[in-house]
């Protein structure tokens, strides 16, 4: 296709994308669905005199549609952002298929794991996505990666736990210690009484589903070169370097990392993936960006152009670990008093530029006293915002864990955080 | 096409299923944006591909396949089977399906015709530039659908939609910052018209309460609801916890469960005033199919009536489980997404009080007339909703514009309900749910209405 486009624009790249997914859902203890879809697209980026525009389809080539977007291609409007394709692409890197037929096993392995469960819940996938990259320059370069995660949710009464393990082959999660995780949560919440939360500001212990998920909407919604040149982010460009979050969080994209979950060597415009810093110790240190981000802000792509060509996006984020307890059970008693915050899901804001927002407790909240759990809380919303979150941070467990699920921005590698003074509501 | 997908049926049933269903989906079109006055992005996409559903050995199976060619489609038969008897081997209760009167019906709509990148500029033309950050999405495209399966069905659609999103933002930093979304859909272009002036006075509205509006004292008031509150509300708190599958526990890890128990069906949720209907088939709506993607002839729903859940939104396989009929509310995103129950135009059915009265009669109290941050827990049990624009009531009077939360359960925020009006609006959205995730164009709406004494907080 490229060479049927090469005289007809100043540069054109292809993208084909091609993934295998394998999917066991399970409720109630038994399988629900079990699935397996072929995705196939092809894409193609086109710029001419500083308009740009994309095709794409599944399957064999859409000529029409191509024809189409070149006749359109000069009546767009220019692309503000436009700069040329200046692929750097790595090695190519292969790997083989994953073998599909253990994820059930790994399914029954979790809901083995949690022992006193009722019942349990939940969905376990593999991916394997073959990536290739080629420009009109000549440049070219691919990659071939397996992905998978689990979730389990277990439910005793009305209390109810959830796991994640997310790794880069089926043999690499934990599916018996998330549901052992799960076990552990449910048989400490038992018995214990049952209230509402008292709406007010306190310290929170956020487990790493909910500190990965805040901390992936913070490198979504903020850390992405476009929109900090949209102004919907928190920062601009000058606070590189400004204080934004205390001196325990270091926030990096390591989406190049060959070990976590989402691993991508390359991007849509034929870039290196960079591993990148977004906040060290505190400070904010840069900004996701694809060629025209970058260019815009006076950069270099940091290979963020995951998702198209037009967003720079988050892969996996990582925050390093800091020094507090390993286990659930010690960092309670580094809590004190307080609420240990388990899973959370829909986030929506007031204001995504100044990142107020709320996110619903889900699963067990416990309220923390003398670092022993002393109820079950229900109902229970952090609402704040991102910045109060990010700055009151005064502890990060010495373990993090790889971690996503269905309501988790981006998957990430994270520990448990102790957050100082957090508003909650019912 | 036709004759290959029975061949498909066909052979998943010599395979030992008992249920096959085959359905082919292409979506096409383009999509836009524009970024505070400029262009953005432009682009062209197309997705198309066969789904196939067996139930086998007990088990449910779905494999989907980009490819067109006849023995791709039957190596996605086959994969199907196979996955869904080894997933029969992990069941207690096999699956089975409602039996129904299946639709044999084609059904196609005109094109919409739009210069997407013109309407996007316009639209930002439009907005109050007082407004900082400006962002407009728009997409036009065609969903065309074919649905054959082993008992019978044979439905093909042709329907093409419109979508257009707008976020507002307006930051001042001696004032703050204050967010507004807007959007407009449906299946033809006129589902667009007015959206110009909604954005220039919602735009104009997100200065003006910026500067003006103060947080409500907190405490409990008499609210009167917009259409658009009685939207996200019905979607919310009545069709999501409305989904049978939903109700079993299937999307328990993810979407979440109900407040409406397995165990008790018959569940009361608000007062005699409270009806709300789930219709697919209102023309030009966003959430528009008279067919759903399990061959069943859609129609509407009555969820609640009379303040009493009537019946739920089921696919067939869930209908079996209760041993009712499908009400036609399986759906699938795309290709590769199985069908699974989900809502279509949701809304809360009118009254007879004028909206005006509504608000002349209420002596202390808030109106609501948008929200911005909204959530609500997985059993659809405890809601937050954040006021975009309202206005205190003092004696039956709109007064000064306000902001504040209203937090309030489900069943509080119904059973409270004792004016409804003869007022009607329906707003479009894209409706969440499944995994891998499905987003569905949905509406949502109804009347102006009250629900008396609930709990304002700033």
């Amino acid at each position: 296709m490229l060479r049927l486009v090469e005289r007809l624009v100043d540069e054109a790249a292809l993208v084909k994308v091609g993934a295998e997914h394998y999917m066991v859902r399970f409720a109630n203890d038994e399988i629900t669905a079990f699935k397996t879809w072929t995705a196939e697209e092809v894409s193609l980026y086109l710029a001419k005199d500083g308009r740009t525009t994309s095709v794409s389809f599944t399957g064999e080539p859409d000529l029409k549609a191509l024809d189409e977007a070149l006749k359109k291609l000069p009546k767009l409007p220019q692309d503000p952002l436009y700069v040329r394709l200046r692929a750097n692409p790595p090695a190519p890197r292969e790997e083989r298929e994953e073998d599909f037929e253990k994820l059930a096993d790994a399914v029954a392995e979790a809901i083995a794991g949690a022992t006193g469960a009722e019942r349990n819940a939940g969905a376990a996938l593999l991916t394997y996505v073959r990536f290739e990259y080629e420009d009109t320059y000549g440049k070219s370069g691919r990659y071939a990666a397996n992905r998978a995660y689990l979730t389990i949710r277990s439910f005793r009464g009305d209390l109810s736990a959830t796991a994640a393990t997310a790794a880069r082959r089926i043999q690499e999660l934990r599916p018996r210690e998330a549901g052992a995780a799960n076990a552990e949560l449910l048989e400490l919440a038992k018995g214990l009484p049952v209230r509402d939360v008292e709406p007010g500001r306190y310290r929170l212990l956020l487990s790493p589903l909910v500190f990965g998920h805040l901390m992936g909407e913070v490198a979504s919604m903020w850390l992405t070169g476009l929109n900090v040149i949209s102004g919907s982010s928190r920062y601009g460009p000058n606070d590189v370097g400004s204080a934004a979050a205390s001196e325990r969080l270091t926030l990096a994209d390591v989406t190049a990392d060959e070990g976590v979950y989402g691993f991508a060597p390359l991007d849509y415009e034929g870039n290196a993936a960079k591993r990148v810093e977004l906040i060290r110790r505190g400070v904010l240190a840069g900004f996701l960006h694809n060629n025209k981000t970058a260019a815009k802000l006076g950069v270099e792509t940091t290979g963020h152009a995951l998702r198209g060509w037009f967003a720079p996006a988050p892969g996996h984020i990582s925050v390093a670990p800091g020094d507090g307890a390993r286990d659930l059970q010690g960092l309670l008693a580094e809590l004190g008093d307080g609420y240990y915050l388990h899973n959370n899901w829909y986030t929506r804001y007031q204001n995504i530029k100044t990142g107020q927002f709320s996110t619903v407790g889900r699963d067990v909240a416990l309220a923390v006293k003398g670092g022993r759990p002393v109820a079950v809380v229900r109902r229970m919303r952090i609402a704040d915002t991102l910045e109060a979150v990010m700055k009151g941070i005064e502890a990060l467990s010495s373990s993090a864990a790889q971690v996503y699920w269905w309501d988790m921005p981006v998957p990430a590698t994270v520990p448990y955080a102790l957050v100082a003074d957090v508003g909650v509501v019912k | 096409m036709e004759e290959l997908m029975s061949r498909a049926v066909d052979y998943g049933l010599s395979l030992g299923a008992k249920y096959v269903e085959v359905r082919w989906q292409l979506d096409q079109g383009r999509w836009a944006g524009y970024r505070n006055g400029q262009f953005e992005f432009s682009g062209s996409a197309k997705a198309s591909g066969f789904a196939v559903r067996a139930v086998a050995g007990g088990g449910l199976g779905f494999a989907a396949t980009p490819k067109a060619a006849a023995e791709d489609l039957l190596t996605a038969v086959e994969r199907a089977v196979k996955l869904a008897k080894a997933a029969g081997a992990m069941r207690r209760r096999p699956v089975e399906l409602s039996e129904e009167r299946l639709a044999v019906v084609r059904y196609e709509l005109p094109p919409i015709e739009i210069d997407l990148e013109g309407y996007l500029a316009e639209l930002d033309a439009k907005a109050d530039k007082r407004v900082s950050v400006r962002r407009f999405v728009g997409g036009v495209w065609t969903t065309e659908k074919w649905v054959v399966t082993s008992d019978g069905a044979n439905a093909y659609s042709k329907v093409p939609r419109v979508f257009v999103f707008g976020l507002l933002i307006g930051h001042e930093p001696s004032k703050g910052s204050l967010q507004r979304d807007v959007s407009a859909g449906g299946t033809s272009a006129k589902s667009l018209e007015g959206f110009d002036e909604f954005v220039a006075e919602e735009s104009r509205k997100v200065v003006e309460l910026l500067d003006k509006a103060r947080a409500a004292p907190p405490g409990r008031y008499d609210l009167v609801f917009s259409p658009e509150m009685a939207g996200i509300f019905v979607h919310e708190s009545v069709g999501h916890p409305f989904e049978l599958d939903r109700i079993f526990g299937r999307e328990g890890a993810e979407a979440g469960e109900s407040y409406v128990k397995p165990q008790n069906l018959a569940v009361e949720v608000g007062s005699g005033f409270v009806n709300v209907v789930d219709d697919p088939t209102i023309p030009g709506t966003y959430g528009f199919y008279l067919v759903d993607e399990e061959g069943v002839p859609a129609r509407p729903k009555w969820l609640v009536r009379g303040g009493k859940a009537a019946e739920f939104i089921t696919n067939r396989q869930y209908a079996a489980i209760v041993g009712v009929h499908s009400n036609a509310g399986a759906r699938a995103s795309a290709f590769d997404r199985e069908p699974i129950p989900r809502m279509s135009n949701t809304y809360l059915v009118p009254g007879d009080w004028k909206p005006e009265e509504i608000i002349r009669d209420t002596k202390r109290g808030i109106y609501v007339a948008s929200y911005t941050e909204w959530n609500i827990d997985d059993v659809r049990q405890a809601g937050r909703y954040g006021f975009f624009e309202a206005y205190m009531i003092e004696n039956g009077e709109l007064k000064e514009p306000v902001r504040g939360f209203l937090e309030v359960d489900t069943k509080e925020l119904w059973s409270n309900v004792d004016a409804v009006g003869k007022d009607f609006k329906l707003y479009v959205g894209t409706c969440g749910k499944g995994n891998p995730p499905q987003g569905v164009p949905v509406t949502m709406g109804g009347p102006t209405f009250r629900s008396r004494n609930l709990l304002v907080l700033p």
